[in-house]
């Protein structure tokens, strides 16, 4: 379809959905704690890549944090070693708010474009009709 | 006013009419190859509205089902579909108006 800004923004608000997924699962898992002898949470990435021509955008994989996390020292935790530690994924909460906006807007932002098409779209089908 | 024999016979007989192209159409072959593609096109269009509105619908059906993914890919198939409609509408209208027009001419 030639005019496809409708179908190219919707890629746009897709990779951005998939984007709160990822933010979504790092902030649901922030204060995971989880055995030393185990890795961590890690925290998830999303990689995008642009679609040949203009065709978009498109999720081209997921991107996986550290393992390692931080090590906590929590001798209370059930899940604590010998020593007292614990690990927690190595997620910071400021940066993930920061995705957080960035991700909402740019879903926004799309569903916009999609709008305005519309919009477009429909002024072109009135003309002559008065 | 006079008129003498010799006159009369002088006059050709009627000649039987040829056939002859319908006024207007100087090249029938043109003309339905045109039609063919008008014809072509719209039953495209249609074709493709049909095709957006049964996209729409599934759509429908897994959101209500709750097998859909994205939210926007339900809405989006709806806006193209009715958009699709629209301008399905908006041709068939117009064409419709052309005809009436030309219904309306005097002979």
């Amino acid at each position: 379809m030639t005019f496809d800004a409708i179908g190219i923004a919707s890629t746009g608000m897709t990779v951005h959905r998939k984007w709160l997924d990822a933010i979504s699962d790092n902030l649901a898992n922030i204060n995971t704690a989880t055995p030393t002898n185990g890795p961590a949470f890690q925290a998830r990435y999303v990689e995008v890549e642009e679609n040949a021509g203009t065709q978009g955008v498109s999720v081209r994989g997921a991107v996986f944090g550290d393992p390692e996390g931080r090590l906590v020292y929590e001798p209370s935790n059930p899940v604590a070693d010998a020593d007292g530690y614990v690990r927690y994924p190595d997620i910071d909460l400021g940066s993930q708010m920061t995705s957080l906006i960035l991700a909402q807007r740019g879903y926004e932002a799309s569903a916009a474009v999609v709008d305005r098409a519309r919009e477009t779209y429909t002024a072109a089908l009135q003309i002559g009709q008065r | 006013m006079s008129m003498n024999v010799a006159d009369i016979l002088s006059v050709a007989p009627v000649q039987p009419t040829a056939p002859s192209a319908p006024l207007g159409v100087t090249d029938p072959a043109t003309s339905a190859s045109n039609a063919g593609s008008f014809a072509n096109a719209l039953t495209g269009a249609v074709d493709d509205v049909q095709q957006l509105q049964d996209q729409s619908n599934a759509l429908a059906i897994q959101a209500v089902t709750g097998d859909l993914n994205d939210i926007h890919d339900a809405t989006i198939a709806q806006t193209r579909a009715a958009l699709a409609v629209e301008l399905a509408a908006s041709l068939r209208n117009r064409g419709v108006e052309a005809f009436n027009e030309i219904m309306r001419m005097q002979v």
